[in-house]
């Protein structure tokens, strides 16, 4: 885990249509940590995503990447969405949907040419994709729409990574080699905020988490935070219990 | 307060729907409505200071695309007796006219009543249908003043006299332009007296007076115009050698300018004459304001630009 | 061909059919964007809205002059485009509400205007209503360049912009966080297709202007995978049908050019969705019964393995009723084609068995299958 602050969030409020959906949101996120964020549907935590990456405005609160605003660090940030939020009959393939990641750093009128293709190909591979390269996207499986989002991020080669529900949907296969992926860029410092929907994999996979229903319930180091009694705030009794033993007994 | 708003609304709603259907205004006079201009022009010389005229379509109006607004249908409803052409002149005029006589009005097909089937112009792809554009047959033209004459006099009984006069004058007065255009016509070379316009509106005129007459829509402007049209126009005027093409004021210029751009292709410099007064007559107070007038307007035009050199 | 020699010598075909060609090349290829992105809608409102900008055009300028008219129509179009973004980002109204209400709104309004125009004093009003469905034939040298020109710049700025335009029409968020302005790309397309409908509605008129947007590019997805080759093979099928319609309109007298263009484009998306490889109804059709073929095939083979080692003895005929049960489809013609593959064979009269060759077949299927 590393010294710096990866994002400071301070009061972030965002309100849809005079309803709260995040209400004062305060968290810190170090660096170095692969952090979930947990919380029953409805809770704001796509919301909370895309008002970090600046895609709503909030009505309040103040945001910071390595204590600069969203605009300035926007090179050092990477957003993987979730799989719904894009329609897979487009006409195009996965090297091409991986080269879009590059495309900001392209210029106007440039054509993504024989570098960016080689980038591309080498984020594919670490997903383990590259033979699909040229594969029409609508004839890839959940599991495998979601690794060439992955490498769309990954092309991008940022310090931070924000990703919206990674693993929904996805086949076993794919989520071993997601999560291994993930520590990979951990090893290599990296942040990763990873909206996750599965509670039981939380301790498994994370080190840091945190708990979110419009307001912040808790959030920091997994063992600390990831409670019974958290979770019961969090989820609001709704939840059955998970283990017989108290959480937080084994660490990753 | 609420209730006597309330009866305020019905008194006016009474009010308004209580039109008048008195004969003749608080000035006595014959309450006249028309479609075309033609037709009100018509109206307003036999009638004279009898007759008070509403013409609804005004100069440069398209009588084949005309649609009856609210206002003119109130209009109508106001009338003591309406006016129109037939023949499906007023294409989309049918149901408003069948509404009007429901209603009591008296309404009249002048010229489609005063034109016997034999002088009449047939559509030669659709039987039964025929050219209206009767108006350019001064002959034609003096059939329906007569009959106009009788539906004021039927209506108007007591100024019966007066009518005929103003119809006998005015007989005369048209007997004076028709020896004109042909006295202009045989200015033409034979061979030249050719009309070519947006449409077959001059059928009538062509058939009177001797012209040879092409049109590029057929007798509706409702029709759209296509590239098969414009070819074979433009196959005949180059071939003929036509000195001028005409436009119409009510109709757009687009399809003979294509036929004059088409004609040009073929190696042949031919213009556009002029504009000729078609399905309507001109501005108020024009020399083309009147149907007289009018009908010189047109053949000065017709003359000067068929007697000119091709370019 | 008679027709395809007029077509090189006649003017007034040369150039019906090039102003149609180029129609249908813009439209085709701005289309393919509005068709991605689910906006087709958009272009009908677009050409609904321009009658009104043509109207005002006439009025404030008294001019028919097509520049001045398609300005109009610019305008008109851009206005109404702006109101429905602005109006869905603003209230509650959902997005084809506002669609549809801009669109009969504006068309309303452009009637009136027309028939305030029809009815008012002045010879040379006539000819705006021709706007409604086009007067294509009526295309001359002046028009096309005027179409050429402007469809021109515009492909050339959908070159230019290419990878931004593709990124706003498959994940306009990411392109937002990748620094892309994605909203003045938005911008940009929507000027395209403006700029697209305002120089077809000459040709096909306001009505039928977006079946010219939609048609080629639904027609073109259904041959390829890649969006290149899309956009092209819109723009070639907009070309196609705009020729094609120019040419069959001019055989026969009375047949309007702009309905005729489009009934060709309807053609084509009729043959493009009937026949297309993978995506096309007929090869999907057939290629689902040869699949329903095998699989039925496979499950009646495994269905006699599993009856035969209920009675530990694989290769125990079996009566066809009992296999008839399990499947969906008779089983005799089944088991009759399997029997021509020698996996099965026949034991008396309504009797079958597995071979050895069916055996090891199914053995392996079940492998397969774990």
């Amino acid at each position: 885990m590393g010294m710096r602050t990866a994002i400071e969030v301070r009061d972030l409020t965002v309100a849809y249509r005079d309803k709260p959906v995040l209400w004062d949101i305060d968290v810190t996120v170090p660096s170095g940590v692969l952090m979930a964020i947990v919380g029953p549907n409805g809770a704001g935590k796509t919301t909370l995503i895309k008002a970090l990456l600046n895609l709503i405005r909030p009505a309040a609160g103040h945001i910071e990447f390595f204590g600069a605003s969203y605009e300035d660090r926007r090179q050092e940030v990477a957003y993987v969405p979730q799989r719904g939020s894009v329609d897979w009959d487009f006409p195009t393939s996965c090297l091409d949907v991986v080269m879009m990641g590059l495309y900001g750093r392209i210029g106007w009128i440039r054509r993504p040419g024989r570098k960016e293709r080689g980038l591309a190909r080498e984020a594919l591979e670490k997903v383990g994709m590259e033979s699909f390269a040229d594969r029409q996207i609508s004839q890839l499986s959940g599991g495998q729409q979601q690794r060439v989002f992955l490498a769309r991020a990954l092309v991008q080669d940022a310090e931070v990574y924000l990703m919206d529900e990674p693993f929904q949907g996805v086949d076993a296969t794919t989520e071993r080699a997601i999560i291994e992926l993930l520590r990979d860029l951990r090893a290599r410092d990296k942040t990763l905020v990873v909206v996750h929907h599965d509670l039981q994999t939380v301790t498994e996979y994370f080190d840091h988490v945190m708990l979110l229903n419009v307001r912040r319930i808790a959030s920091g180091p997994v063992e600390e935070v990831f409670t019974d009694e958290n979770l019961r705030l969090a989820y609001g009794g709704r939840i059955a219990f998970l283990r017989s033993e108290p959480v937080g007994a084994t660490a990753t | 307060m609420q209730r006597s708003f309330l009866c305020l609304l019905l008194i006016a709603l009474c009010a308004a729907g209580c039109g008048g259907t008195q004969l003749g205004d608080a000035s006595g006079r014959l309450h006249v409505v028309t479609t075309t201009s033609m037709l009100a022009d018509l109206a307003s010389e036999i009638g004279g200071e009898h007759v008070d005229v509403t013409g609804l379509m005004g100069p440069g109006v398209d009588p084949h695309l005309y649609k009856a607004s609210a206002g003119d249908v109130s209009r109508m409803s106001g009338a003591d007796v309406i006016l129109y052409n037939g023949f499906h002149l007023e294409g989309k005029m049918t149901d408003v006219f069948g509404q009007m006589t429901s209603r009591g009005i008296p309404t009249f097909a002048a010229a489609e009543e005063s034109t016997p089937e034999e002088a009449l112009i047939e559509s030669d792809q659709f039987s039964g249908n025929y050219d209206p554009h009767v108006w350019f047959d001064i002959s034609l033209w003096q059939g329906v003043a007569h009959r106009t004459a009788e539906i004021l006099i039927e209506m108007d009984s007591t100024h019966a006299d007066e009518y005929r006069r103003q119809l006998d004058r005015y007989l005369l007065e048209l007997e004076e332009v028709d020896a004109y255009v042909r006295r202009r016509t045989d200015e033409i070379p034979a061979d030249m007296r050719v009309i070519v316009t947006s449409h077959d509106a001059f059928g009538y005129f062509g058939r009177a007076y001797g012209y040879d007459v092409r049109g590029l829509q057929g007798i509706s402007t409702a029709a759209e115009a296509g590239t098969a049209d414009v070819q074979e126009l433009a196959d005949f005027v180059a071939a003929r050698r036509i000195p001028a093409l005409f436009v119409e004021t009510s109709v757009s210029p687009r399809g003979i300018e294509a036929v004059r751009e088409a004609v040009r292709a073929r190696g042949f410099q031919v213009g556009i004459g002029g504009t000729l007064y078609g399905d309507a007559l001109g501005d108020p107070g024009s020399p083309a304001g009147s149907y007289l007038g009018m009908m010189r307007e047109n053949i000065d035009t017709i003359v000067a630009s068929l007697t000119d050199e091709p370019a | 061909m008679d027709l395809i020699h007029q077509l090189f010598t006649d003017y007034t075909l040369r150039m019906v059919a090039l102003g149609s060609a180029t129609l249908g090349v813009v439209s085709g290829g701005l289309g393919t964007y509005a068709v991605l992105r689910g906006q087709s809608l958009l272009g009908d409102a677009i050409s609904h809205a321009a009658l009104p900008g043509i109207a005002v055009a006439y009025l404030l300028t008294g001019s028919k002059a097509p520049l001045v008219l398609m300005l109009g129509a610019a305008g008109a179009g851009w206005l109404a485009t702006l109101l429905i973004m602005s109006v869905t980002e603003t209230t509650r109204v959902k997005y084809d509400s506002m669609l549809g209400l801009m669109l009969s709104v504006f068309f309303g309004i452009g009637l009136v205007l027309l028939t305030y125009i029809q009815h008012s004093a002045g010879a040379s009003q006539a000819g705006l209503d021709t706007f409604l469905f086009g007067q294509a034939a009526a295309l001359i040298q002046r028009d096309v360049v005027t179409m050429a020109a402007l469809g021109g710049g515009a492909l050339v700025l959908m070159v230019v912009f290419w990878k931004e335009l593709k990124v706003l029409a498959f994940d306009p968020e990411f392109g937002r966080t990748i620094g892309l302005p994605m909203r003045a790309v938005d911008i940009l397309l929507t000027a395209l297709l403006v700029v697209a409908i305002v120089i077809g509605l000459q040709t096909v008129g306001v009505v039928l202007m977006s079946a010219m947007l939609i048609a080629p590019a639904a027609a073109g997805r259904q041959w390829t995978n890649a969006l290149g080759i899309m956009v092209v093979l819109s723009a070639l099928f907009g070309a196609a049908a705009g020729v094609s319609g120019a040419l069959i309109s001019s055989t026969t007298s009375g047949l309007p050019t702009g309905p005729t263009i489009v009934l060709c484009m309807g053609a084509i998306v009729a043959v493009s969705f009937l026949f297309a490889p993978r995506r096309g109804l007929i090869w999907r059709w057939v290629r689902t019964r040869r699949h329903a073929g095998r699989f039925h095939l496979e499950a009646a083979l495994l269905d006699l393995y599993e009856l035969g080692m209920q009675h530990e003895d694989p290769f125990r005929p079996h009566e066809v009723g009992a296999l008839d049960v399990m499947s969906a489809v008779p089983a005799r013609r089944l088991l009759e084609r399997l029997e021509a593959s020698g996996l099965v064979r026949r034991v008396g009269g309504s009797r079958w068995a597995l071979t050895e060759s069916g055996l090891q077949e199914a053995r392996s299927l079940k492998e397969e299958r774990a």
